[in-house]
C-alpha cells in the first residue's frame, strides 16, 4: 500500500506539471485559436532563466523565480506583439507554424548557449523530503503542488473577476462581437501569452527540480502534456488542470502496475488510451465547449 | 540574461578547426592523386598523404556543438593533444599529422555530408562519434576502403573490418561487473537491470545476461524506460520491492542521476552499476571539477555508485603512460579539466599513430595500405590509460576487459578506481556477430 500512495503523490505532482503546462497551451487557444507548439521549449527558457537568475547572478531564489517569470512574460507579450500581431488575419495554420518555428529556434539556441551539460537549478529544496508512512515527500514536489494550486487558483479569480478577464472571455466566445464593443482584442492576445510565459516558468522550474535537472531535454515534456489537453477539452482551463492531474497518475501508475504482456513502456501509451476512451465518449473533451452550428 | 557562456576550449576548438582545415585544403589536392607514388622514394601514398611536405592529413567527425558536444569536445581536443605532442616530436618517421575537423551535431545525415566534403582529402578519419552517426557512415567507408575510428562502443561496429574500435563493448562491461559480484562480494546476491527502451539498452542488457548465465546470480527484477520519461518512482519501486541489491544501469547521465536520487530520497541505497555513458562529472557539481557547486544529488551518488569502464583513473601515477598524458594535457591543453573523453581521445589517436606507424613501415599509405596496416596491427599498448589494443584479421572487440570506480566527491574526475582492468570468464566467451543490416 506504501507503493500505491507513493505512485499517488507522484503522479500528482507529476501531473501538476502537466497542468501548469496545459494551462499555457489553453489560454492560448482559447482567445486566438492558436495551437501554441512552442509552449514546451517556453518551460525550457523558463527553466535556464531560473537556472541563471538564481546561481549566475546569485539572486535569492524567490527573487530570481518572479524575476524570470516577469522577463518571459514580457518576452513572450513582446514575440506576440511584434511578430504574431503582423500575421493577424492569415490564416491560423500560418500562426501555428511560426510558434512551431519558435520552438525549434529555441531548441537549438538554448543548447548553444549553455552547452548540452545539465545546469544547477539552485533551488532551496534540494533532495530535502519528509516521511510519512513510508511513504517519502519530497519538499520540491510538495512545493509543486502548493504553487500549482496557488497559480491555478488565482488565474481563475483572474478569469472571472477582472476586466481582462472578462475581455478574454469575451475575445474567446466572439473575437468579432468583442471588438465592435470596444474589447481591446490585441492587448487580450498579448496578455494571454504573457500568462503562458509565466506559467512555464513555474512548470520548467518544478519539472527540474530534484531528482531532475536543468537540461536541454526539458522542452519535450509538452508532448507528454498533449493528452492532457485534448482529454481535458483544448478551450477550457478547468479542463487542463484535471486533465493534467489525469495524465500524470495514469503514467505513473501504469509504469507501477502495467503487466508485462502489455509491453515494456505501456506508460507512455497508457495517456493516449485514456485520451482516446475519454473522445470516444465526449469528443470535445471532459470540459471543452462543443461549437453551436446552424445547419 | 546572462553572458554566453562558452567553454575555453571550444574557442580554442573552433578555431584551430579553421585554420587546421584551410591547411589540409591545400595538401588535399596536391597529395589526392589516389594510389600513386609519392616523391619519398618508393612509398606508395593515397587522398590525404601529401609527400612533399610529408603531411598526413585524417579526418575528425565529432559533434562539436549541440547536445553531444559534452563528449566532442574533450574526445577531439584529446586527438588534437596526443598528435600536437607526435608533431612537437618531430612526428612519425618525420610525417606529420594535420586533422581536418567538422562538425557532425550528432546527426547522421549531417555526418554523411561532413564525410563526403572531406573524404578525398584525408587518409582516414581519425575520429567518427556515436554509433548512429558511424553506423550511416559505414558502407561509404566500406566502398572506399576508409579506415574510420569508431568513437562508440556499439557491439556490432567491432566486427567491420574499416572500423577501429578501442575500448571495451558496453555489453562487456556489464559481463565483467557481474563477475566482480559473484566473485568477490557475494555469489547469492540479488541483482537487477533498468534499461533504456533502444538499440542502446537492449545491448547492455545482452552483456547482463551472458554474465548472469555464466554465475548464476539471482536476477529479482528488470524494468525499462523510455526516453523522455520524467519520472522514475515506478522503476526504483520495482527494484526496491523485489530486494536488488546491485542495480545496473543502462541510461544517459539526467536518467541516472534521476534513478539514484529517487531511490536515495525514498531511503533505498542498493548498489548501482553505471555503464559507461550513463556516468558524467557534470551530475555531481555545476562545472564537473570537484571545486564546483554540488546538485542535488550529489550527495546520492557519492559512494553508492560504480562507473564501468575502460579508462584508468585521471592522474593515478602507478599507470605506465599518465605521467607523458598529463604532461601533454598540460603543454598542448592547459585548460582541459579532468575529462574521461579527453584522455579516450588521446588513446585513440596514440592507436591511430601506431597504425600509421605500420603503414609507412611497410612502405604503403594509400587507403588500402592503411587499412591492411591495422587488420595485422596486433597487440599496442595504450599506455595503460586503457586496455591494450589487439587487432587481427579475425575481427572482435579491441579489448575484453573491464575497470571499476566508484564515485567520489573528492577525488578529481570524481571517480576512484578500485578494481583495475580484468577479463570474466563470460566476457571470453562473448560472441560478437554483424549486424544484419
Amino acid at each position: 500500500m506504501t507503493a500505491f500512495f507513493q505512485l499517488l503523490f507522484q503522479g500528482i505532482a507529476l501531473g501538476c506539471i502537466y497542468a501548469l503546462v496545459a494551462l499555457g497551451f489553453t489560454v492560448v487557444y482559447r482567445a486566438s485559436k492558436v495551437i501554441n507548439f512552442a509552449q514546451g521549449s517556453l518551460l525550457l527558457v523558463g527553466a535556464y532563466l531560473v537556472s541563471v537568475l538564481a546561481t549566475g547572478l546569485n539572486l535569492p531564489f524567490v527573487l530570481a523565480v518572479i524575476a524570470a517569470i516577469a522577463l518571459l512574460a514580457a518576452g513572450c507579450a513582446i514575440f506576440q506583439m511584434m511578430v504574431l500581431q503582423r500575421v493577424l488575419g492569415q490564416p491560423v495554420f500560418v500562426l501555428v507554424m511560426i510558434t512551431i518555428g519558435l520552438s525549434i529556434v529555441i531548441d537549438a539556441a538554448i543548447p548553444a548557449i549553455f552547452g548540452g551539460n545539465a545546469r544547477i537549478l539552485g533551488d532551496p529544496w534540494g533532495a530535502s523530503a519528509v516521511h510519512v508512512g513510508g511513504v517519502t515527500f519530497n519538499w520540491v514536489r510538495i512545493w509543486t503542488v502548493l504553487c500549482t494550486a496557488l497559480i491555478l487558483a488565482l488565474y481563475f479569480v483572474f478569469d472571472r473577476f477582472s476586466r481582462y478577464g472578462l475581455a478574454m472571455r469575451a475575445t474567446a466566445a466572439d473575437e468579432e462581437a468583442a471588438l465592435a464593443v470596444g474589447v481591446p482584442v490585441r492587448r487580450v492576445y498579448a496578455l494571454t501569452w504573457a500568462i503562458a510565459g509565466g506559467v512555464a516558468v513555474v512548470g520548467g522550474l518544478f519539472l527540474a527540480g530534484f531528482p531532475g535537472s536543468v537540461n536541454p531535454s526539458l522542452g519535450n515534456v509538452s508532448l507528454r502534456a498533449f493528452p492532457a489537453i485534448i482529454l481535458g477539452g483544448l478551450d477550457s482551463p478547468p479542463g487542463a488542470v484535471v486533465g493534467g492531474i489525469t495524465i500524470g497518475i495514469v503514467e505513473v501508475m501504469a509504469s507501477g502496475y502495467a503487466p508485462g504482456w502489455l509491453g515494456s513502456d505501456f506508460s507512455a501509451v497508457a495517456p493516449y488510451v485514456v485520451m482516446i476512451l475519454v473522445l470516444l465518449c465526449r469528443p470535445y473533451g471532459l470540459f471543452g465547449t462543443r461549437p453551436v452550428e446552424r445547419v | 540574461m546572462g553572458k554566453v557562456r562558452m567553454h575555453p576550449l571550444a574557442a580554442v576548438c573552433a578555431a584551430g578547426a579553421i585554420t587546421i582545415g584551410i591547411a589540409a585544403c591545400g595538401t588535399g589536392s596536391s597529395g589526392g592523386g589516389g594510389g600513386g607514388s609519392g616523391g619519398g622514394g618508393a612509398l606508395k601514398t593515397g587522398p590525404g598523404v601529401d609527400a612533399k611536405t610529408k603531411t598526413i592529413s585524417l579526418g575528425v567527425l565529432s559533434p562539436l556543438s549541440g547536445p553531444v558536444a559534452a563528449i566532442g569536445k574533450p574526445l577531439t581536443a584529446g586527438q588534437e593533444t596526443y598528435f600536437h605532442a607526435v608533431n612537437a616530436g618531430g612526428g612519425i618517421n618525420g610525417w606529420k599529422i594535420k586533422l581536418v575537423e567538422q562538425d557532425t551535431k550528432y546527426d547522421p545525415q549531417t555526418e554523411v555530408q561532413a564525410y563526403n566534403r572531406i573524404a578525398d582529402k584525408v587518409a582516414f578519419m581519425a575520429q567518427s562519434l556515436g554509433s548512429p552517426t558511424t553506423k550511416a557512415i559505414q558502407p561509404l567507408a566500406a566502398q572506399q576502403q576508409m579506415l574510420i575510428g569508431a568513437a562508440a562502443q556499439d557491439s556490432s561496429l567491432v566486427t567491420d573490418p574499416v572500423m577501429a574500435v578501442i575500448g571495451t563493448p558496453y555489453a562487456i562491461d556489464n559481463a565483467n561487473a557481474l563477475d566482480y559480484i559473484a566473485k568477490q562480494k557475494d555469489k547469492n546476491a540479488k541483482v537487477g537491470i533498468i534499461y533504456q527502451n533502444d538499440a542502446y539498452g537492449e545491448d547492455g542488457l545482452r552483456g547482463y545476461k551472458a554474465g548472469l548465465k555464466a554465475y548464476h546470480l539471482r536476477h529479482v527484477a528488470e524494468t525499462t524506460y523510455k526516453v523522455g520519461d520524467t519520472d522514475l518512482t515506478a522503476q526504483v519501486q520495482k527494484m526496491r520491492s523485489a530486494g536488488a541489491q546491485y542495480v545496473f544501469v543502462v541510461a544517459t547521465p539526467s536518467v541516472a542521476a534521476t534513478i539514484v536520487g529517487t531511490g536515495a530520497s525514498q531511503g533505498y541505497n542498493p548498489t548501482w552499476v553505471f555503464q559507461g555513458p550513463a556516468w558524467s562529472g557534470y551530475l555531481m557539481t555545476a562545472d564537473g571539477t570537484t571545486s564546483g557547486k554540488p546538485t542535488a544529488v550529489a550527495k546520492a551518488l557519492d559512494s553508492n555508485v560504480w562507473v564501468l569502464g575502460y579508462e584508468s583513473q585521471w592522474g593515478d601515477m602507478s599507470v605506465p603512460g599518465m605521467a607523458k598524458f598529463l604532461a601533454d594535457a598540460k603543454k598542448f591543453a592547459p585548460a582541459q579539466i579532468p575529462d574521461y573523453y579527453f584522455m579516450y581521445g588521446y588513446s585513440e589517436a596514440k592507436m591511430e599513430t601506431a597504425v600509421l606507424r605500420k603503414a609507412i613501415a611497410a612502405g604503403d599509405l594509400t587507403r588500402a595500405g592503411i587499412l591492411n596496416a591495422k587488420l595485422h596491427l596486433g597487440k599496442v599498448d595504450l599506455g595503460g590509460l586503457m586496455p591494450p589494443v589487439d587487432y587481427t584479421p579475425a575481427l572482435g572487440p579491441a579489448s575484453r576487459m573491464t575497470g571499476i570506480s566508484q564515485v567520489s566527491s573528492t577525488t578529481p574526475g570524481f571517480l576512484k578506481g578500485f578494481r583495475a582492468f580484468f577479463m570474466g570468464d563470460a566476457a571470453k566467451s562473448m560472441q560478437f556477430k554483424a549486424a544484419s543490416r
